[in-house]
């Protein structure tokens, strides 16, 4: 093809090309098939380049597969105007605000300053396009350091057969959740001691106590070694760390940064390629971008706090600021809640509000969700609107309950800001740690479960929550997945939509 | 394996296997990369949603391929933002092409791999700038201490040398 061609498809794809060179573009693309042929070909060439990158994204095939049950049965469609300028203005305002609240130790590297949109996956629709994103844990491992240029050698030492003595337990396993190892890690064990090594978890979550008091979650597939009480590196995947106050000074080391905790919880996510974003959950992180060089000064150093995140990609000179997104890390909150993971348009409160009234806790761009009762014993039937997976409808009110027993209670409340005039939609699945009982979805369930469940610090609504439509095409859908660990929802309302959701409480021993 | 997972599950080896082209033709005919990702998902949604109706015996490329030109012409006349760039004729050649060129992007998934390990380092990074961070040509030319032409040049020069490097060795390959 020749190169006029070629730069039309450049400029189309970096969409500056003026209108004289489109209709020559559009008349040449008209000549033949084999034209049109090329331009596509060229452009399924970038979404590949940009499927290189993106591999950490991933999805279990049976999660896509339940979600599409769910989907099947809602008949979504997507007002995708509204959302897309409020998400618009939403990314702008965060941006300014958070290039506001960085601080960087300026005494050692000078601010330099690059804010980026957050990029797309972690943005509000992210879980929608995630149910479909099919991706597997890569086979090909040799990829993971060919990229690390500053990634330190293995802190082995080399000892003859006769004198090889194990590493040191710099960690335990304090819980498990669905883990799969590779190796030998695969014979770790509950309260089990884990010697310093190199690890890769294939999928679940692992929480693992290192010996310094710092809690280190990884989320698989994630590849990572400890080195000591206090050292770890993270090769490729999510993991959250939390530090107490006396644990300050824990490092995670990635290919492109070192990360330095001061008294706080983050999650860091390193990619193929080795680029590593750290986001702040609270608290502060020092965070060092390293450079390949002749010295072992750092390219630049920030200090981020609470809601900021920082991108460092290998060989750049500084790193790219943005705020953070916790929903993409499984923290100690929502594990000690018994949430493992959220996909999709939630927002996680860790603690309760005052108010879930409407107006209370307005937006229009996620649910909210918190846990009403982190344990309640019922001592009766509790009404619910089903308990049983793949029903997608409402049931006879009064026919479905929970039987007593020690629960969870979580709300999930949907309310747009100043019931706009169009009606606002968000989608997400919860996965929790133990078994959903059941959902309170219509208002005669959630005003008699009311009498159980609502707190005297809390306010609600005093019309009680608006019900799901169920039967109406574009309208709202809930489904219990088949192991009933997973919750997916799709509200759309210009109202308040209110679900509770039911979950037993896992006993300590037990192990997924 | 009970109907519906049954349902799902062909439903799914189908997506697996058009979702490059599928995403291939919206992303030709639509700029905006949230849009993008907005129109795959209600593709999805639709192709799921309608699934029941597709005949088993004939291609499914195609019938996706309906339904993908269908929400990209829905979407230009929902849209009042941006420019339309391509009229409902071109979008039909567009998807006419998708179905034929779909065989072709699978194969070289794995040739791409190995010739973006072999890109300059420096090359790499401007791609992932662009297409993982989604940087704009400027904001790349900033950072590298570059001008925005010579960071289109760049991008211009790199994805033409991944195609000569797809090409052989996908013909590499063959003779083999």
């Amino acid at each position: 093809m020749n190169e006029q061609i070629n730069r039309w498809i450049t400029a189309y794809l970096e969409n500056a090309m003026p209108d004289a060179e489109l209709e020559k573009f559009i008349a040449w693309l008209k000549e033949a098939p084999a034209n049109a042929d090329y331009f596509l070909d060229q452009i399924i060439l970038i979404q590949q380049v940009r499927g290189y990158f993106e591999s950490t994204e991933s999805i279990a095939p049976e999660q896509f597969i339940d979600a599409l049950a769910l989907l099947e049965g809602a008949g979504v469609t997507v007002d995708i105007t509204d959302k897309l300028e409020q998400r618009k203005l939403e990314e702008k305002q965060a941006r300014q605000v958070r290039q506001l609240e960085l601080v960087t130790d300026s005494s050692k590297v000078a601010k330099r300053y690059i804010v980026i949109p957050r990029p797309l996956f972690y943005s509000g629709v992210a879980a929608a396009i995630a149910l479909l994103a099919v991706a597997f844990w890569p086979q090909h491992d040799t990829n993971i350091d060919k990229h690390t240029h500053i990634d330190q050698p293995p802190r082995t030492t080399v000892l003859e057969p006769d004198e090889v003595v194990p590493p040191p337990v710099v960690a335990r396993m304090e819980s498990q959740l669905d883990a799969q190892w590779e190796g030998a890690a695969a014979a770790l064990t509950l309260d089990g001691a884990i010697r310093a090594g190199r690890y890769r978890l294939t999928s679940g979550v692992a929480r693992i106590r290192m010996n310094s008091g710092v809690e280190f979650i990884a989320q698989g597939p994630c590849d990572f070694a400890l080195d000591d009480q206090n050292d770890t590196r993270l090769h490729r995947g999510r993991m959250t760390g939390h530090a107490p106050p006396q644990a300050a000074g824990f490092i995670v080391r990635t290919p492109t940064s070192t990360i330095v905790d001061l008294g706080t919880e983050f999650g860091v996510d390193v990619t193929r390629s080795g680029t590593s974003s750290i986001h702040v959950i609270q608290g502060k992180v020092r965070a060092d971008l390293l450079q390949v060089g002749e010295n072992d000064q750092p390219a630049h150093r920030v200090v981020l706090s609470q809601g900021s995140a920082a991108v460092a990609v290998a060989g750049q000179s500084s790193f790219v600021l943005m705020a953070a997104d916790d929903r993409l890390f499984a923290t100690t909150e929502k594990l000690d809640q018994g949430v493992v993971s959220i996909e999709g348009d939630i927002a996680f409160l860790s603690e309760r509000p005052t108010s879930i009234a409407p107006g209370a806790m307005e937006s229009d761009d996620h649910i909210w969700m918190f846990a009403e009762h982190r344990d309640i014993q019922l001592t009766g039937p509790l009404p619910v609107t089903f308990t049983s997976p793949n029903i997608n409808r409402r049931l006879a009110p009064g026919s479905q309950f929970v039987v007593p027993q020690t629960v969870r209670c979580f709300i999930l409340s949907f309310d747009p800001v100043l019931e706009p005039s169009s009606r606002k939609r968000c989608a997400a699945s919860i996965k929790f740690d133990s078994q959903i009982l059941g959902v309170v979805a219509d208002r005669e369930t959630w005003l008699s479960s009311n009498k159980i469940l609502a707190r005297k610090d809390m306010q609600y609504s005093q019309r009680g929550s608006s019900s799901f439509e169920w039967n109406t095409v574009g309208s709202d859908a809930i489904e219990i997945s088949q192991d009933r660990r997973t919750l997916h929802i799709v509200a759309t309302t210009n109202h308040v939509d209110q679900i509770r959701v039911i979950v037993r409480v896992r006993s300590q021993d037990e192990v997924y | 394996m009970n109907e519906q997972t049954d349902h799902s599950q062909v439903f799914v080896s189908h997506w697996v296997k058009v979702q490059s082209a599928v995403s291939g033709l919206i992303n030709s005919a639509i700029t905006n990369r949230h849009d993008v990702e907005d129109v795959i998902q209600e593709v999805a949604v639709t192709a799921a949603r309608d699934f029941a109706q597709y005949d088993r015996s004939r291609p499914f490329m195609p019938w996706i391929m309906t339904i993908t030109r269908h929400r990209i012409i829905d979407f230009h006349r929902k849209s009042k933002r941006g420019r339309v760039v391509f009229d409902d004729q071109i979008v039909e050649l567009l998807s006419d092409a998708a179905v034929r060129v779909s065989s072709v992007v699978t194969d070289r998934e794995a040739a791409l791999e190995v010739c973006m390990d072999e890109l300059p380092r420096r090359g790499r990074r401007i791609l992932e700038m662009r297409y993982h961070l989604g940087m704009t040509s400027q904001t790349i030319a900033r950072h590298l201490g570059l001008s925005s032409s010579a960071v289109f040049s760049a991008l211009h020069r790199l994805r033409l040398s991944l195609g000569k490097c797809i090409e052989g060795r996908l013909n590499v390959g063959v003779g083999e």
